[in-house]
């Protein structure tokens, strides 16, 4: 039983994984959120450094395209400065100026009727470019950037053109060709690393650098900046971070730590949900200690009480084998002092009245024999019945107590000589005896009551009856000479007597004769007396009815 | 040797006493009997109970003759406060019981009886045992001396 219990505690332990759950939910959320912060700050850390290095690129941008139109304008300058000159020396002039790597791959000079012209390249191609441009140009008042342009092998290009106010002849316009390969890859090809830099010009990218992470594309993480052209345009500038930087920045710390706080939550909820269920086994295992050391005690007293009840049986046992002892000795002895009597009482008769009649005190013997001889009959017939009342089966029946108790009085008073005796007879429990056993104690007590009250004024027999503990206890008092309660203890033995008085008659086994019955009856008897004050015999019965002994 | 030649016959049934003074009364001991109807008497005959004698202590008996069974206090409770008080303790004690059960005979020893017989029906006479006892005992005998009175 306890095994199927057990087995029952445990597999609702095993249902009772709510707690399991919720530290689980609550972990994962938990590592969710962290990584979710983690993710924000990392993204912030990206966008803070793509800024700067947006920034960074369009200063390193702008700076170059300043210098660029300085180095026009240098060269504008100097045609000014020194009322022109040689196309020699314009063209050594600027041929380092292309030299000097600002980017510039061609220059050329144009006036402005287009009847005198300039050009030189770092190849044939930029110059007659820059040439082509200046031609289209020749009129511009403010500096120009002109493009996107792409070439027929697609590289990208761009134009500076630029008036030159130089003295007549060769006021025209300035144009520089630049290849924007050639001007923003040394710029930018080790700026900000980890990032995809991409420069969109009038729609088109002239620039880019590294491929940015597919998802930077969708999302707000890139930065983005501008470079003013010369006139209203702009280079856009965007950075992105690349699938490298990405992956290292967002991705793999954050989703490890992701990872191991969902394994923590899950460990930690396994962990608890194993100490609970161990506790909860603990906790009946306990219990059911506790239970198997209450059924051991339960068990003790058990054999305790199992110990006592045979110590009470073999007490019992042995206060059998003792009475019947005591019974055997006393009849021998009491009736051999009757019959004693006889022979002796007759032996005297013999002696004193062989030569003559007999006299009063003849008589006064002879009536002595014939009462010994009628003691030893009634001590006979007594015995008989007390025999009897200690081998009869018991015929256990509820008894109306209190006409029992009526009737036997009548009896006893009839016996007594129909005497003056009041009889106070209250009402008495209803009690599960022996009719017949139950009628010879009431007569026994009937007739000791009034053999003992005999000469008494105004005698009175009372009964009275309650119940009270699970029995049911009947007095029956009289108002008679009592007794010492000295020798109460004697009263109920066989052939004890406390009066000496040949007046009252008796055998001695009457009181005996009550308290077998009732002991049968798995009662007890008691007596109260004082002397010349009335005795009180009681007696008591089980109220689960008798119980044969 | 004393001069009190008294006996005190502690005996409950009538007729035994009746027999036991026939016999001694037949026998010509010159002695007196005094009577105890049971042992309540027989102590308060030998001043071991109230109601306290008066005046001074009654004649101790020169022999008690003890029935065992009696009303109230038997015998043997008798035989044990004769031993008890220091005034009697040394007065012959003779048991007469119906009973030769050997329980009964040695308690009476145990308790300090000088002599145990058996009640019977004599065939020389009723109570003739009792009466030759008496002879030994007043006769034969030697008393334990008086007590000096301190």
């Amino acid at each position: 039983m306890y095994n199927r219990r057990v087995k029952e505690r445990i597999h609702r332990g095993s249902r009772d994984l709510w707690l399991a759950v919720l530290i689980t939910l609550l972990g994962w959320s938990l590592s969710a959120s962290a990584w979710g912060l983690l993710i924000d700050d990392r993204r912030d850390d990206l966008v803070r450094d793509a800024h700067t290095a947006a920034n960074d690129a369009a200063t390193v941008v702008a700076e170059r395209l300043d210098s660029q139109l300085a180095v026009l304008e240098g060269i504008g300058e100097q045609w000014a400065r020194f009322g022109g000159g040689s196309a020699a020396e314009w063209r050594a002039d600027a041929r380092l100026r292309i030299e000097t790597r600002n980017g510039i791959s061609g220059l050329a000079w144009i006036d402005r009727d287009e009847s005198d012209h300039l050009a030189v390249g770092a190849a044939a191609s930029p110059a007659a470019r820059a040439k082509d441009a200046a031609v289209a140009e020749k009129q511009i008042g403010e500096p120009r950037l002109l493009g996107p342009d792409r070439d027929d092998t697609g590289a990208l290009w761009y134009r500076v053109a630029l008036p030159a106010r130089a003295p007549q002849d060769h006021a025209g316009v300035i144009v520089a060709h630049v290849a924007l390969s050639e001007l923003l890859s040394p710029l930018l090809a080790t700026l900000a690393p980890g990032y995809a830099i991409s420069i969109d010009w009038k729609g088109e990218q002239i620039y880019t650098r590294d491929e940015p992470s597919a998802d930077a594309a969708d999302h707000w993480w890139h930065a983005e900046t501008s470079v003013a052209l010369p006139e209203d345009g702009i280079w856009q500038i965007a950075l992105r971070p690349t699938d490298a930087l990405a992956t290292a920045r967002l991705r793999i710390t954050p989703h490890y730590l992701l990872a191991a706080g969902m394994a923590l939550s899950l460990l930690l909820a396994g962990v608890i949900h194993q100490w609970r269920l161990v506790s909860r086994q603990a906790r009946f295992l306990e219990a059911a200690n506790r239970a198997l050391e209450e059924k051991g005690d339960d068990l003790q007293r058990l054999n305790v009480e199992l110990e006592r009840r045979v110590t009470d049986r073999t007490e019992r046992l042995e206060d059998a084998v003792s009475e019947l002892e005591a019974f055997n000795y006393s009849v021998s002895h009491d009736l051999r002092s009757p019959l004693g009597a006889v022979l002796n009482l007759a032996a005297i008769l013999e002696e004193e009245y062989t030569d003559r009649p007999l006299d009063a005190d003849g008589l006064q013997l002879l009536s002595r024999i014939q009462g010994s001889a009628t003691r030893a009959t009634a001590l006979l017939e007594d015995l008989l019945q007390l025999s009897r009342a200690g081998q009869a089966v018991l015929s256990i029946e509820p008894i109306d107590t209190t006409g029992l108790a009526r009737e036997m009085f009548a009896h006893a008073r009839a016996a007594d000589g129909d005497a003056e005796v009041e009889l106070v007879l209250e009402p008495l429990p209803e009690v599960e005896a022996d009719r017949t056993l139950l009628g010879a104690v009431f007569t026994n007590l009937f007739t000791n009551a009034l053999k003992y009250s005999r000469g008494c004024e105004k005698r009175r027999v009372t009964v009275t009856g309650r119940i009270d503990d699970g029995e049911s206890s009947i007095e029956v008092a009289d108002n008679g000479r009592g007794f010492d309660m000295r020798f109460a203890g004697k009263l109920f033995g066989l052939f004890e007597r406390l009066h000496a008085d040949e007046d009252i008659e008796g055998t001695g086994v009457g009181l005996a004769l009550v308290a077998r019955i009732i002991k049968r009856h798995g009662g007890r008897v008691w007596a109260e007396g004082e002397i010349d004050a009335g005795a009180r015999f009681g007696f008591s019965l089980p109220r689960s009815g008798g119980a044969a002994k | 040797m004393s001069g009190t030649r008294n006996i005190l016959l502690v005996e409950d049934d009538r007729n035994e006493r009746d027999v036991a003074l026939r016999a001694l009364d037949r026998a010509g001991l010159g002695a007196t009997v005094s009577i105890a109807c049971d042992g309540q008497e027989a102590l308060e005959a030998l001043g071991l109970e109230m109601p306290e004698p008066s005046p001074g202590r009654p004649p101790q008996p020169r022999v008690i003759f003890l029935d065992l069974k009696m009303p109230r206090v038997d015998g043997w409770e008798v035989l044990e406060r004769i031993r008890q008080a220091p005034e009697t303790a040394c007065i012959p004690v003779v048991v007469l019981s119906s009973s030769d059960r050997e329980a009964d005979v040695r308690r009476s020893y145990e308790l300090g009886a000088n002599s145990f017989v058996l009640k019977h029906f004599d065939a020389r006479g009723p109570g003739t045992y009792i009466a030759e006892a008496a002879r030994y005992w007043l006769d034969l005998n030697e008393p334990p001396p008086a007590r000096r009175p301190t």
